[in-house]
């Protein structure tokens, strides 16, 4: 699974940290996320298209961005 | 302080400290063990209980305030880092098995008794996975979240 979590990190100037905190999670994990190693639960993929306010399918898919 | 407050690692931290006295208080227990009276025993039998059950509830504790990335962590490692460190076990199993006149190997200190070998079996079961555990688990953060 791919995503676009760096991106829209980097879009509102958050470092990882930040995602982190907003997201309950360790900065760890944020870069398991974002290098695509570690595909997270849905509840936690819901929980960051609310963070960054944008529907799954806009920052997780499986070939090419939506 | 809460205890909602206190960081994972801090409750890993003392899960280990936990461990260690629990092993210490076995190892008096079982020096002690030999001419003690009931009274001594019963004792001795409740303070390992009560910190075997202080270690499940710190586990509980620390794996509650770990998030899911962690916990795929422990459970990736518990399943490869498990699994694999058996193989090696079985083989020499079976090694044994076939080579019966091959002198089995007992753990340092223990006699050549059944008991003896019965123990220096689980306790090379126990090290190899927590070997297997600890390596599998150290490759899934060094490699998923560096």
């Amino acid at each position: 699974m791919k995503n676009r979590l760096k991106v829209l990190r980097a879009e509102r100037d958050w470092s990882q940290a930040d995602l982190a905190g907003a997201l309950g999670v360790s900065r760890q994990t944020v870069n398991a996320l974002e290098t695509g190693r570690y595909d997270p639960s849905l509840p936690l993929a819901f929980k960051i298209a609310r963070v960054f306010n944008l529907p799954i399918e806009m920052i997780f898919f499986d070939g090419e961005p939506v | 302080m809460p205890s909602s407050r206190i960081a994972p690692w801090r409750w890993l931290v003392a899960l280990f400290v936990l461990a260690f006295g629990l092993g210490g208080v076995i190892g008096v227990a079982g020096a002690m063990s030999q001419g003690a009276g009931l009274g001594a025993l019963v004792l001795m039998a409740a303070a390992i209980v009560t910190l075997v059950a202080l270690g499940v509830w710190m586990t509980a504790m620390y794996w509650r305030r770990i998030d899911e990335a962690a916990r795929e962590a422990h459970k990736w490692a518990w399943f490869w880092g498990g699994n694999v460190a058996l193989l090696p076990l079985i083989l020499g199993f079976f090694f044994l098995l076939e080579r019966p006149d091959l002198g089995a190997p007992l753990w340092p200190g223990l006699e050549a008794t059944p008991s003896g070998y019965a123990v220096t079996g689980g306790l090379i079961v126990v090290f190899a996975l927590l070997v297997g555990y600890g390596l599998a688990w150290l490759y899934w953060w060094l490699w998923k979240s560096r």
